[in-house]
């Protein structure tokens, strides 16, 4: 614990990068706040034929059309029924907005770049081309997810025809 | 001695009996006691599940308030930023001006020397002015004479075109 507050002694405000930490499982994600859009409870999932197995289909946000795509079945985790926790972090990445279904949020975490480290270069392990680092904070370690990167060039494709 | 027993034995039954009865009547108070605690309870972890969706749904404001916070903070950002580049453009726009006026004041100084050489010019020309003035009144009694002349012959000229354009009009009018 002590290599955390020496850490952060030398904090200043644009060396602290905003993280919203939500949970998969027992795991803790993060991704840059700058990304989020929005948070909202799980809505109405309107399914849209022959999409991957990821892409469950469409919310209708206030209006706006969003496609919605489960981040465990994404990283190839076990598909769960959603419960009263789930909940849909609206991100935008290259103009697209695109709703990621999470189990649960937990927090807005600051964390400085000095308690980020590099993924672990692991070339069979195909989730991490998402990863952008490894979050090292007092509550844990959070991985942390590069959103431009959570969507192939071939998915941004697709997700733009379907608008 | 026995039927004094008997009845003792009466009593005791009697006793027994009513003592039954109350402890019947308070079983049944008892077990309407739990039945309404049962119902309570259950009204409790209701408002305990309300009480957690309240909490949830006011976690997910926090947390959208932080994302809309964050959004500020970089809206604040590029907006100071901006005002920087204003700033910057109106010190330019203000450098420019003192340029300028630096510049005006070098002209106004020129214009100065050069209308102060014109003034000088202008009293010579006025010099020579009063020269040709004095050689002019010298011709001009020459001039009136020749000049009066004239004006007589314009006159004659004048009163005969009169009469004839008088003449002229009484014809005419006598027409209509």
């Amino acid at each position: 614990m002590e290599q955390f507050s020496n850490q952060t002694n030398d904090n200043s405000e644009e060396n602290l990068i905003k993280y919203l930490i939500f949970e998969i499982g027992s795991d803790a994600y993060g991704v840059e706040i700058t990304f989020v859009n929005e948070i909202t409870g799980i809505q109405q999932i309107t399914e849209v034929p022959e999409q991957p197995s990821y892409v469950l289909g469409i919310i209708n946000l206030r209006g706006k059309i969003i496609p919605v795509m489960d981040v465990r079945t994404r990283f190839k985790k076990e598909f769960r029924e959603f419960d009263d926790r789930t909940c849909i972090i609206v991100v935008e990445i290259d103009d697209i907005l695109v709703g990621l279904i999470i189990d649960r949020v937990v927090e807005v975490a600051d964390i400085h770049y000095s308690q980020i480290s590099l993924p672990p270069k692991i070339n069979s392990d195909f989730k991490n081309r998402f990863i952008s680092g490894i979050g090292r904070t007092e509550s844990g370690v959070k991985i942390l997810l590069d959103c431009s990167k959570l969507l192939g060039e071939v998915e941004i494709q697709m997700l733009e025809s379907m608008e | 001695m026995n039927a004094e027993n008997a009845k003792r034995a009466k009593d005791l039954a009697d006793e027994a009996k009513n003592g039954a009865l109350k402890g019947n009547e308070q079983m049944k108070e008892t077990l309407s006691a739990m039945l309404e605690i049962n119902e309570s309870s259950a009204n409790i972890s209701k408002i305990i599940k309300v009480i957690d969706e309240i909490a949830f749904q006011t976690n997910i404001l926090a947390l959208n308030a932080a994302v809309e916070a964050a959004d500020l903070v970089s809206d604040i950002a590029k907006a100071s930023e901006e005002q920087a580049t204003a700033i910057e453009q109106v010190n330019q726009g203000i450098e420019q001006i003192s340029r300028v006026t630096q510049m005006n004041t070098a002209t106004a100084e020129e214009t100065a020397s050069a209308s102060e050489e014109l003034l000088s010019q202008s009293e010579l020309t006025q010099e020579m002015v009063g020269q040709f003035q004095l050689m002019g009144s010298q011709n001009r009694k020459k001039v009136d004479n020749k000049k009066r002349h004239k004006i007589e012959m314009d006159f004659d000229i004048n009163a005969d075109e009169a009469e004839s354009l008088i003449n002229l009009d009484s014809n005419d009018f006598g027409k209509y």
